[in-house]
């Protein structure tokens, strides 16, 4: 089977669009402000017109190339492409401003392709497994999965948890607009045609992301650092090397795991793996000051966590963060149900995917280092300039899906609420998410109690899978709850001691 | 803390609404679930969350920290994209294209004259031609007269 998705992702079409996928996907990662969210929903109305197995492949390459584009401008410039470059930061820009860009660019470089290839291979062995398993869920098992996804999803961003849950609630809201799937009533669409479908997810994401972010920007205009000038030599030295493998090879697993859960972003993964390297270091003062473990770990893990995603993408339909939200509208756009079913009727899919992913991975290896210079130049061109051209590329795009000047202003209106989303610190993640995962939520739900037959809450607790599904998702929302309780004991033990 | 005030009111207004709303679409019984249900639900959720953090107000939020505001700016960008959705089909794709970057490039970013007719005047006949020509996507003609494309 995977010989057979290499041959279709080794087409000459294919190949071409996995070239233009990870080259754009690149680009936009090293321009400030678009991160890969944003790049797949601006890229989305775009695919429309390709075949299925194009698509994917194409925004496949565009997401990896994003992450590795939001690399470089870490290490060059002290400014995060995108959320999970933001640990990149800490060492690699330190050691850019050591004199060792090169080292820096080019460890990130094979630390993200190692735990890429690592994170495909582990898809290709656990996916098939899963999506049998996965063939056993009823409607009361998907609905216990989901809500324990949402709950991860909602709890797992930002500072605060009531915040993300109320984003998220937000997200399950807008989601519920449109017709009612099961008694076919017409909910919020204050009597307009347009919203009888729904509020559109490229829409949404386009303007909470894309058109969000340089509203922002125009009101705030942040001054951008120092370019530094194109490294000249790329290669780590062996010490470099030596330094790194046990962090690639931790960072390969540790983003993985992180990458199959719900809520497992790849900013988290690289978070985690930055906190176990400095933990297991020998001199853990090193690190913030140009330790290269500091860059090879995180960017192997990242990678390692945005080719996990896509297994519980591929084999239960559940994307797990906004980007894979993203990729599940196009894979629906393009006429396919992501579920256990995916491997069974569009085994093209599935395997075509896996093996554009292998190839994109030793694409970006291949063209990024030679390309570095042509991207700090990319780096140079002044936000004044890109930001009117962003605009006119989103709204664009809006009215290229659907020929409608609706989605125009639905995608302006987003970005409104974006701009006022990344004006008061709130997160707009959760909300995508949610937005994606309500209809699916509500349908299981519905779809389980028709089947209790009245019984109601004690029905899903009858079933073990989803009794334990549900029982973790409870965990994960009290758990705030009981920490600050068992803190509060705590104090109330030590001041009574201390009378 | 005020955010958190803020968000948390705001919440359960939205909850009462979105509440009164679901009930009046019918919520049906355990066994056959009404429309109403699940935004019921829904309003329940954000009503108690609302009042979670109206009750325990979480950390500040890092609001990345930047400059001062260019209100100005601002509001011409949005002016600019009210434009943009009321001309685009009665002036065509390449007209309101170009208005809109000029009065962008200009106003907003503060750019030449020179500079920004000539990046609009190419970013939209680039555009134009890269989406109708390559990606088979029909753009708006509008009554100028204009060559149809």
């Amino acid at each position: 089977m995977l010989l057979h998705g290499f041959a279709l992702a080794l087409t000459p079409g294919n190949l071409v669009y996995v070239l233009l996928g990870t080259v754009i996907g690149t680009v936009i990662g090293v321009l400030p402000g678009l991160g890969p969210t944003a790049s797949i929903a601006l890229l989305l109305p775009v695919t429309i017109g390709m075949d299925m197995v194009s698509a994917l492949i194409f925004l496949a390459g565009v997401y990896y190339g994003a992450m590795y584009g939001g690399s470089t401008t870490s290490i060059l410039v002290n400014i995060p492409g995108e959320a999970s470059s933001v640990i990149t930061c800490l060492d690699g820009y330190q050691m850019a401003r050591q004199g060792r860009a090169g080292p820096a660019l080019g460890m990130a470089a094979f630390g993200s392709f190692i735990g890429g290839t690592a994170g495909v291979v582990a898809v290709m062995l656990i996916s098939p497994w899963l999506a049998e398993a996965a063939l056993k869920f009823g409607a009361p098992e998907m609905f216990a999965l989901l809500f324990f996804a949402f709950t991860c999803i909602g709890g797992l961003t930002g500072k605060s948890r009531a915040r993300g849950l109320l984003m998220a609630c937000l997200g399950l809201l807008l989601g519920s607009a449109g017709t009612d799937d099961i008694h076919g009533v017409d909910r919020f669409t204050f009597g307009t045609l347009y919203l009888r479908d729904g509020i559109g997810l490229v829409p949404l994401a386009m303007g909470l992301f894309g058109m969000g972010e340089i509203l922002y920007n125009i009101e705030k205009r942040e001054e951008t650092g120092a370019v530094l000038e194109t490294p000249k030599d790329l290669l780590p030295t062996r010490q470099d090397w030596k330094d790194s493998t046990l962090p690639i090879a931790r960072g390969s697993a540790v983003g993985f795991g992180i990458g199959i859960l719900p809520g497992g972003m790849p900013a988290v993964a690289s978070l985690l793996s930055y906190a176990v390297e400095r933990r297991l270091a020998r001199h853990p003062e090193r690190f913030g000051k140009g330790a290269i473990e500091g860059v090879a770990g995180p960017e192997t893990a990242n990678n390692a966590a945005t080719a996990g995603g896509f297994v519980p993408l591929l084999t239960l339909g559940i994307p797990t963060n906004s980007v894979l939200a993203l990729m599940l509208a196009a894979l629906m756009l393009h006429g396919v149900t992501p579920g256990p079913l995916l491997l069974v009727k569009w085994p093209d899919v599935f395997w075509g995917v896996i093996a554009s992913m292998y190839i994109g991975n030793v694409m970006l290896l291949v063209l990024n280092l030679p390309m570095i210079g042509l991207f700090v130049q990319i780096l140079k061109v002044p936000y004044s300039l890109l930001s009117p051209l962003i605009i006119m590329f989103v709204l664009l795009g809006a009215y290229a899906l659907n020929n409608s000047v609706t989605d125009v202003l639905a995608t302006i209106l987003f970005g409104i609420l974006g701009w006022l989303i990344k004006r008061y610190g709130l997160e707009p993640a959760p909300l995508v998410l949610a937005f994606v995962l309500g209809p699916m939520l509500e349908n299981n739900l519905s779809k389980a109690l028709i089947m209790s037959r009245g019984a109601g809450l004690p029905f899903f607790f009858s079933r073990p899978i989803s009794a334990t599904l549900l029982t973790l998702a409870v965990l994960v929302l009290l758990y705030p709850l009981m920490r600050a309780g068992w803190r509060w004991a705590a104090k109330r033990q030590a001041a009574e001691k201390r009378v | 803390m005020l955010i958190d005030r803020v968000l948390g009111s705001v919440a359960i207004l939205l909850a009462a609404i979105v509440g009164v709303v679901s009930w009046r679409y019918g919520v049906g019984a355990a066994s056959l679930p009404g429309p109403g249900f699940w935004p019921l639900l829904i309003a329940l959720s954000m009503a108690g969350l609302g009042a979670a953090l109206m009750a325990r107000p979480g950390p500040a939020p890092s609001s990345p920290a930047a400059g001062a505001s260019r209100w100005e700016r601002f509001a011409v960008a949005l002016g600019t994209l009210a434009f943009y959705v009321l001309a685009l089909e009665p002036l065509g794709y390449l007209a309101a294209t170009f208005v809109l970057l000029v009065v962008q490039l200009r106003w907003v970013e503060g750019r030449s004259w020179r500079g920004s007719f000539l990046t609009s005047a190419l970013a939209a006949a680039i555009s134009l031609i890269v989406f109708r020509a390559f990606l088979n996507v029909p753009l708006p003609q509008g009554m100028l007269p204009l060559p149809r494309w």
